[in-house]
């Protein structure tokens, strides 16, 4: 089963409110970086949330996702709390890497959030050897790989799915495509055009999907993952979306125009977009609505107001930290 | 209709404050987030400042040719987003961060930073370069040979230790300005004494020492940190191993993670000076009178080895057989005088070693843990700490360390 | 159990052969390493025993099988991993510096990486520039890796053993040149047979006149040197360092304390090398007050490793340079 299925009015509710969280999270990053409370860069999935929310949500427990350095909404959407995350971005004791990692490196792995990572590419091998560990345990769990567009031009793409293919692997490599590698237009960028595409070199049937369309989203992965869960070999998703903030903080949007920032904002929103089909289908009402975005509002605030509450790190929890043991003569 | 505050943002990593340049938009326009709003000029470069949010610009707060701090507000929105988080106290009054105490900030970040190698006492200004090697230079600080009145034969023209041995042996005379090497406590005599049986004569030099050794450590300014130690654990794991050698291990790691507790008074300068490495002293308590012995730091070593170590060091201390290395950079001293039913006291300080450590007996005590009440095997000890190296909190923060490790 | 002859192919093949019987999590991934049985036999008659599943060849994808082998050790797998040459680690450098290294602190200490990554390195088969390197002081410098080094067919077998049982990653330097050095083993019946962790520096050779310290191939030139100056009276302490991260330094500078005199050997380049970092912790140790003279290195790659064998050999320390290098070292005047 699915843990959340946007067709029933539950899931609907659920979805919405999993969308607006990841949303007023980041807006919330916004309102603290420009406070100077925030001590490093963010990349902002803002315009993306479908994406996440879609593919999280048609996972079941036990599966795993491996993320990328865009990666606050993977991690919200596969049940990460919003309050360690952002006490993370605080560089908190409590952040889910004790203040360590930062933005790029937030990882969950007791509840299968494998990590994010600040390599563009750098967790798609990862997400094979997770998967071949999942099969080698005899669980039949699948690994959801999220990447971006950039990441199909690394060697590390190339060798995971081949890697992945010839040994059927139960991973399912799931591109956001939001146009733009930093600057690099992915038509510009990309031999061919299509990510997706791209599978068929690796016996895999490449699937583009509207990645703003959040039902379209959960039925596609949907699908896929019940086909790789059967022991179907893996599988690739190309989901279609758009950032609407910068890469990261020092963007100046130099390589695209205001003009298509708003037409996607405007026509394609991926947030209006699901409340408009929920409403319409009957699933939310209008006061539904409203609580959803009110509930992830109180959420966010409250994450915050905890979150800065959090203790500082002490550089004593520095000793030794980079290894899990250290010998006797190593100290 | 919420009021929204466009602010600041960070332009740069290193920007602190920045110029707006022109306003872009006036009160009364209707903007859309990603839309610019300013230009402003940082540290690096001219950028324009981007709206967060839709809405109505109401009010501009700073003017054109004025500066503004990072994060301070410069135009006012109204909007129908929200105010995310209006109204929240954001100031960061942070918990203190837990429990455990901060070591010193030079000691932590670099768990496996070597020790300078600086000596243990500045040396004076020299008139000319002296060319030796590490060792004779050593050598000639003891025996207090200047090298100036030595000449150097090696092929090199440097001093070789068969100079230097030439020298001791009747050559240059000792430099009257050449300090004495630092003899702690009775070993120098006990040392000597071994070449000249008599355990009369041996218990008058080594009273003489340790009266010397007193006076000097009553004039250095020292105090004495308690602690009551569960000495359970130790017991549990020590395998047999003495219980000097258990905490001697632990004083060593201690001494590692709070270097600032690893240095000598330097009068001359009037600077502390780091100690070369770790060497814990153990009192021992001879018919002869008290004696010190030393170990090299015990806590480098596999448990078994720092045992034996101690234990010849011990045999060595009993004997009459004190070595060089005994007396020599030593960190710190163990007197332990729970063998003898005392409970707690304080222990003079060694000069120049900057702490001593007393160990009162073990005795079972009832104490609280997780809210009941257990009967522990409970040990007192006191840290002596020279006030002129290190302070009050320097020293609770190497004993938390101690007893930590003692205890985990 | 009693010790048996064998060199230290055999004596790895029969560590893998332990971890494989005695803990499931472990599987071997490399390329060429199942029919074939390794590009150098190392893992010969594995495949056989075990299966395709846990011992696994690979695609030629240096950087999927170490990226592989991050995401398994993660999620509760134990992989054992060759890299067919050392030299090909470069293609794998990012899963190995920027994930593997930097997981376990990177999630705040809530993964261990605990995979083993099999480097055969060193020069003198002719197989000149690119099959030929000693990168070890890489990772060395790489906070987050553990690097070990044997010399010895028992150390091959325990020091592997203790690799698989760490919770971090470690890389682990093998010379292709001792593969077929052979010597004293005692198999272990299982993993946890090595549970005291990776060991640090082992004394070799004890003698009170200078202290010679190497790893890997260079500490068995080390030895053969120290009977060579033996015969001209010079009495040398040779030291194995077995792992270059941690260093474990205790021993050296005790022997330097004794000895005076400090001569390192190592097959890779000289600067920014473990001699270098061996040198400095000495210097900055107590062992300073006993120094005699100053410390000498003996390191190859001047050049990258030339094809020619003359060439080659005067690209890689000999034990003739050794002997001539203590002797140049006892001549100073003390």
């Amino acid at each position: 089963m699915a843990r959340l299925d946007p067709k029933t009015p539950a899931g609907a509710r659920d979805a919405l409110r999993t969308m607006w969280t990841i949303r007023r999270f980041e807006e919330a990053l916004e309102d603290l970086y420009s406070r100077g409370m925030l001590h490093g860069t963010n990349h902002l999935s803002i315009g993306q949330e479908a994406v996440a929310v879609g593919a999280c949500g048609a996972l079941e427990d036990g599966d795993l996702i491996t993320s990328t350095h865009r990666g606050h909404g993977h991690s919200i959407a596969h049940g990460g709390d919003p309050m360690r995350m952002m006490a993370e971005l605080l560089g908190r004791t409590d952040g889910y890497c004790r203040g360590r990692g930062g933005s790029m490196h937030i990882a969950d792995v007791a509840s299968g959030n494998l990590g994010a990572n600040g390599i563009v590419a750098g967790s798609m091998t990862i997400a094979v050897g997770a998967a071949l560990s999942m099969r080698m345990q005899g669980t039949d769990a699948v690994v959801v790989c999220f990447f971006g567009d950039g990441a199909a031009n690394e060697g590390s793409f190339h060798e995971a799915l081949n890697m992945a293919g010839v040994w059927d692997l139960p991973v399912l490599f799931l591109c956001e495509n939001n146009q733009y590698g930093m600057s690099m237009a992915q038509d510009a960028s990309t031999a061919g055009g299509s990510v997706a595409a791209r599978g068929a070199a690796y016996g895999i049937e490449g699937v583009e999907v509207d990645g703003n369309d959040l039902d379209a989203v959960f039925t596609a992965v949907q699908a896929e993952v019940a086909r790789i869960r059967a022991g179907g070999g893996p599988g690739l998703v190309e989901a279609i979306t758009y950032r609407y903030r910068g890469h990261s903080k020092s963007d100046r949007n130099l390589y695209r125009t205001l003009d298509e920032i708003e037409e996607w904002r405007t026509e394609r929103d991926p947030v209006d977009r699901f409340e408009a089909a929920a409403v319409d289908s009957g699933r939310l009402t209008v006061d539904e609505v409203d609580e959803v975005r009110e509930e992830a509002r109180a959420a966010i605030r409250d994450a915050v107001g905890r979150a800065v509450r959090s203790p500082e790190p002490d550089v004593s929890d520095l000793v030794d930290a980079a290894y899990a043991q250290v010998p006797e003569h190593g100290r | 209709m919420a009021e929204l505050q466009v602010r600041m943002p960070a332009l740069s990593a290193t920007m602190e404050d920045a110029l707006v340049l022109s306003w872009l938009v006036a009160p009364g326009d209707v903007v859309r987030s990603g839309q610019p709003l300013a230009e402003v000029s940082t540290d690096k470069v001219d950028m324009e400042l981007e709206s967060p949010y839709d809405g109505t610009v109401d009010r501009i707060l700073v003017p054109e040719g004025e500066r503004a701090d990072l994060g301070a507000p410069l135009l006012v929105l109204t909007s129908d987003e929200e105010d995310l988080l209006g109204g929240l106290d954001l100031d960061g009054d942070a918990e203190e961060p837990a429990a455990t105490p901060a070591p010193s900030p030079a000691a932590a970040p670099a768990p496996t930073a070597a020790p300078p190698a600086a000596p243990a006492a500045a040396p004076a200004a020299t008139p000319a370069a002296i060319v030796t090697s590490p060792l004779v230079r050593r050598l000639a600080r003891e025996r207090g040979i200047d090298l100036h009145t030595v000449t150097g034969t090696g092929s090199r023209g440097q001093i070789t230790r068969a100079d230097l041995e030439a020298a001791a042996a009747g050559g240059s005379a000792p430099s009257a300005a050449a300090t004495p090497p630092a003899a702690p406590s009775a070993a120098s005599s006990a040392g000597s004494a071994g070449s000249s049986p008599g355990n009369a004569s041996r218990r008058r030099a080594i009273r003489a020492a340790t009266a010397r050794t007193t006076v000097r450590s009553a004039q250095i300014p020292q105090f004495t940190l308690y602690r009551r130690i569960d000495a359970g654990r130790v017991n549990e794991r020590r395998e047999g191993r003495s219980w000097s050698t258990e905490l001697a291990r632990a004083l060593a790691a201690a001494l590692w993670r709070h270097p600032e507790c690893n240095a000598v008074w330097d009068e001359a300068q009037e600077t502390v000076v780091p100690l070369p490495g770790v060497r814990v002293g153990i009192a021992v308590d001879t018919p002869d009178g008290l004696v010190v012995v030393a170990v090299d730091d015990p806590d480098a070593v596999a448990p078994a080895q720092a045992d034996a170590a101690v234990r010849a060091a011990v045999d060595r201390g009993r004997n009459g057989r004190i070595v060089p290395e005994d007396m020599q950079h030593v960190s710190t001293t163990i007197s332990n005088l729970g063998g003898l039913g005392v409970d707690r006291f304080n222990a003079l300080l060694v000069p120049p070693q900057p702490t001593i450590l007393s160990v009162g007996r073990i005795v079972e005590s009832p104490v609280v843990v997780d809210g009941h009440v257990r009967v522990r095997p409970m040990m007192e000890v006191g840290l002596t700490v020279d006030h002129r190296v290190a302070d009050g909190a320097d020293g609770a923060r190497f004993l938390e360390t101690f007893v930590q490790r003692l205890e985990g | 159990m009693s010790a048996e002859t064998m060199s230290c192919a055999k004596a790895l093949n029969a560590a893998m052969r332990v971890a494989l019987t005695s803990d499931p999590a472990t599987f071997l991934a490399g390329e060429d390493i199942a029919v074939y049985g390794g590009a150098f036999g190392v893992t010969e008659g594995l495949l056989a025993d075990f299966g395709a599943e846990r011992v696994r060849d690979t695609p030629i994808s240096e950087d999927a099988i170490v990226g592989m082998a991050v995401g398994a050790a993660i999620t509760g797998m134990r992989p054992l991993i060759e890299m067919q040459f050392a030299d090909f680690v470069v293609n794998a450098m990012d899963p190995l510096v920027n994930q593997a290294a930097k997981l376990h602190f990177m999630y705040g200490g809530n993964v261990t990486v605990p995979l083993v990554l099999r480097l055969p390195g060193g020069g003198g088969t002719g197989a000149a520039q690119q099959h030929s390197q000693s990168l070890e002081a890489w990772f060395a410098h790489v906070p987050g890796l553990k690097v070990v080094a044997p010399s010895t067919p028992q150390d091959a077998h325990d020091l592997l053993l203790a690799a698989v049982n760490d919770p971090d990653p470690v890389v682990f330097v093998e010379h292709k040149l001792l593969y077929r050095e052979e010597g004293p083993v005692t198999v272990r019946a299982a993993l946890a047979d090595v549970d005291g962790g990776l060991p640090g520096t082992a004394v070799r050779r004890e003698g009170a006149d200078l202290t010679i310290v190497a790893y890997s191939l260079t500490a068995r030139k080390a030895e053969e040197a120290a009977e060579a100056l033996a015969e001209d009276g010079i009495d040398a302490t040779v030291l194995d360092l077995r792992s270059l991260r941690p260093l474990d330094l205790g021993p050296v500078i005790d022997a330097v304390t004794r000895t005076g005199r400090l001569l390192v050997a190592h097959e890779a380049p000289g600067p920014v090398g473990i001699g270098a970092e061996v040198v400095a912790g000495v210097v900055g140790s107590r062992a300073f007050d006993h120094l005699l003279s100053p410390p000498v290195r003996v390191t190859g790659g001047g050049t990258p490793m030339p094809y020619a064998p003359a060439l080659e050999r005067a690209n890689i320390p000999q034990v003739e340079d050794i002997v001539a290098a203590a002797r140049r070292l006892m001549a100073e005047d003390d």
